[in-house]
């Protein structure tokens, strides 16, 4: 085995950011926000951009101020060992949970446009085997994982999202801005979902090599994904119109359905949106179970993060198959972003940034005295 | 021992690449390539010895609702590898849309797939009646595999007997209902409206048109447009009021416009018309402007008449009595629309929320009443081009 596997550069962090943010939730992103603020999706998805990138920023300096320290390092340093434990815990049963979900949502859809006759447990068995594999093999691995895919996934993205712009009508995103701020303010948690991922930053913060650029990169990060939600919103919401955009489970998909490339023997476009997603969903899947399996390393002070790997599995199958059907879900994962993932995405990162600032200080005074 | 482990791995690599297939393969010989379906209201008395399989002994008996036609082309004639009739049609009938799709699974020793489906035709009776109607639009949007740019039409009578239609030189109808429909841009008798149109505008304004397709013994027609409102068909619209009505939507590009002056009737070829629809509330009335650019080639003149068509102040009265013939016609459509159909065809109420969201606030509880007493304008303003190369 290399000597050093468990280091990683800022580059390859921020394309692992991009692959984690963008999961499944970007099907039906188009959906909750129409249903939330209207036409002005899009600006929503810019202000839940701008407010993710600062957290990445609160993160980043946290990573730089304990630079190769682990994400039970910081917390205990900053926190205090008993809440810092509960932080651990948390927050791997929160992975846990939400590759769950994941899981399941990626099963549903494949199952409903793909394979019609497979199994969705087969979907999922054989979706989690594979993110073992890549899991086990530790850090450099995903992120170039993440380095292979991310770049090829930005450009099919942007051929799709090409194919949708002609024949769209972009009165439908008219009229701009009439939603009451306070209802735009009160709908940032809807967008919450989509940038969940973002605390890989301090997931993977003692692999990073360059700490100065993490907070550049990652920021850059964000800029992509804010930007192809963009594009997805709009592009959706002008080819489909704001009522259907709503009533469909999910509309970056069927939006393909609209598209007829005259002349040229390809139909049904979405499939390939499809293929494309499903490496994304793949990529935070990984990113999910790894942090997952490396909290769990912290916890039970271990060595390496792969003994963990594979008992993690059987909880998130199991997870994955408690919710009936898709109403229930989306009802769970909802629950889930905004009681759950809010503490991990928000609240920590500000707390620690704040704690780590004020220690500082302390810190810097105590020198100089 | 390197090689050793390379050999192993190459046949691991064979092996795998070898031994994996599909999950739920199905050969392609024993799919049903659907192209078009025909759906209509269930009709007791029709008679159709084919349709009616007795479902006897069944002590659950299922009311029939539906009478559903499928058509799927013949792929091995298309290949030119074996003989006989260019298409193949099945008809059922049943409770339920997709109840029927199955069960003609199981009498067909073939899989019906609708992926590549080009068209649906409804019968008439089928789309006056709500329940049907909405029933049939959610099944076509629920279902993953039918795509948006599919072609929904309506026909007067019975769907099956469009399907029954033999074409002579279009084996595959859908492939043949898509062509007609492609060429709609270009002559617009037929409405420039696909799946995904309806559907918008039927969520949106709760009205919609479709496009109407006739057929005698070894004919089709596309031509008109029946009128959706609330869910059901409620009229019908001539070829040239859905001409019209495809310029006052800014939905085609050309079109043959016949005008008369001095008791000449005149063709004009229309090659570019550039609509737009404004509306703007004035002394307490909602006003519906359209204001369109139009270019034109004169087409056809009398034989040896000389002196007048040289003028241009000839060409201009021309290009005035145009204008004002179509904005007549713009005008009566638009109120024929609004006083008999009551459908926001034009989608007013949206252009209102988009365009004016303050006046919408005001009117859009009572949409349906403000809608009928809108006014209508219109300013046509049609020049003509070119001459063709006589005087």
């Amino acid at each position: 085995m290399e000597k050093n596997n468990d280091r990683i550069t800022s580059f390859q962090l921020m394309m692992m950011l991009v692959g984690t943010i963008i999961g499944v939730g970007v099907l039906s992103l188009p959906r909750e926000s129409a249903k939330a603020v209207g036409p002005d999706g899009w600006i929503l998805a810019i202000i839940g951009g701008i407010l993710t990138l600062i957290l990445a920023v609160l993160m980043s300096q946290v990573v730089q101020r304990f630079p190769q320290k682990t994400f039970q390092e910081i917390v205990n340093s900053l926190v205090g060992k008993v809440i810092g434990t509960i932080l651990v815990f948390g927050f791997a049963v929160y992975h846990i949970i939400f590759s769950a979900l994941q899981c399941r949502i990626f099963g549903e859809i494949l199952k409903e446009y793909l394979l019609l006759y497979t199994p969705v447990e087969v979907l999922i068995i054989v979706m989690l085997l594979t993110t073992a594999y890549a899991v086990r093999s530790g850090a450099k691995t995903i992120v170039r994982l993440a380095q292979i895919i991310i770049p090829v996934m930005i450009l099919l993205s942007i051929i799709l999202v090409v194919t949708l712009m002609p024949g769209a009508d972009y009165t439908n995103l008219m009229p701009v801005l009439r939603t009451p701020p306070l209802k735009l303010l009160q709908s940032i948690p809807v967008i919450l979902f989509s940038f969940l991922g973002v605390e890989m930053i301090l997931v993977l913060s003692p692999f990073i090599t360059d700490v100065q650029n993490v907070p550049k990169r990652a920021s850059l990060s964000i800029g992509i994904v804010t930007l192809i939600y963009v594009l997805m919103i709009v592009a959706t919401t002008a080819r489909l119109g704001i009522v259907e955009t709503t009533h469909i489970i999910w509309p970056g998909l069927e939006v393909f359905k609209t598209v007829d490339v005259p002349d040229i023997f390809i139909e049904n476009i979405e499939i390939y949106a499809l293929g494309g997603w499903v490496y994304q969903v793949f990529l935070t899947l990984v990113a999910n179970v790894f942090a997952a399996s490396l909290m769990l390393q912290y916890l039970f002070r271990a060595k390496s993060h792969k003994p963990f790997v594979l008992p993690i599995l059987p909880v998130v199958y199991f997870v994955a198959l408690i919710p009936d059907n898709l109403a229930e879900i989306n009802e769970l994962l909802n629950l889930l972003t905004q009681r759950f993932g809010i503490v991990y995405f928000a609240i920590v990162p500000v707390v620690l940034w704040g704690i780590s600032l004020f220690k500082k200080q302390k810190g810097s005074g105590k020198s100089a005295s | 021992m390197h090689r050793k482990k390379l050999k192993i791995f190459l046949w691991i690599l064979v092996g795998v690449s070898i031994l994996t297939g599909c999950w739920d393969k199905v050969e392609i010989e024993d799919r049903a390539f659907i192209a078009l379906i025909g759906v209509d209201k269930f009709q007791a008395a029709s008679g159709d010895k084919q349709a009616v399989f007795s479902s006897e002994g069944d002590g659950f008996n299922q009311e029939n609702r539906y009478t559903v036609s499928y058509a799927y082309p013949n792929t091995g004639m298309i290949a030119q590898k074996i003989e006989g009739e260019p298409k193949f049609i099945f008809v059922s009938t049943g409770e339920d849309l997709f109840n029927i799709r199955e069960s003609t699974n199981t009498r067909l020793g073939k899989e019906l797939f609708l992926r590549h489906m080009k068209a649906i035709v409804i019968g008439e009776e089928l789309a006056k009646d709500e329940q049907l109607f909405r029933e049939l639009m959610d099944r076509i949007d629920r279902s993953p595999e039918i795509g948006r740019k599919l072609h929904l039409m309506v026909t007067p009578g019975l769907a099956k007997d469009v399907l029954d239609t033999s074409t002579k030189d279009e084996g595959v109808l859908g492939l043949y209902i898509r062509d007609l429909m492609q060429r709609a841009g270009r002559r617009a008798r037929i409405p420039d409206a696909d799946f995904g149109y309806i559907l918008r505008s039927l969520h949106e304004s709760q009205t919609a048109i479709i496009p109407r397709v006739i057929s005698s013994k070894n004919e089709f027609k596309a031509a008109g447009s029946g009128v959706i409102r609330d869910f059901r068909l409620v009229g019908w619209l001539g070829e040239i009021e859905t001409e019209v009505l495809m310029f006052m939507m800014d939905r085609i590009k050309a079109s043959t416009v016949d005008v008369e002056m001095d008791n000449l009737i005149l063709p004009l070829y229309v090659t570019e018309s550039k609509a737009k629809m404004k509306a703007f509330e004035k002394d307490g009335e909602i006003i519906v402007r359209f204001d369109l650019k139009m270019e034109a080639d004169l087409k056809r003149h009398l034989f040896q008449r000389l002196g007048e068509t040289d003028e241009s102040a000839y060409y201009e009265r021309l290009q005035k009595e145009a204008s004002k013939m179509l904005e007549h016609q713009i005008v009566a459509l638009y109120k024929k629309i609004q006083k008999k159909f009551g459908a926001d065809l034009l989608q007013v109420g949206e252009y209102l929320r988009k365009h004016e969201p303050d006046l919408w606030e005001k009117v859009k509880n009572d949409w349906d009443n403000v809608y009928r007493t809108t006014k209508v304008e219109a300013d046509v303003d049609l020049k003509i081009r070119r001459l063709g190369v006589t005087m």
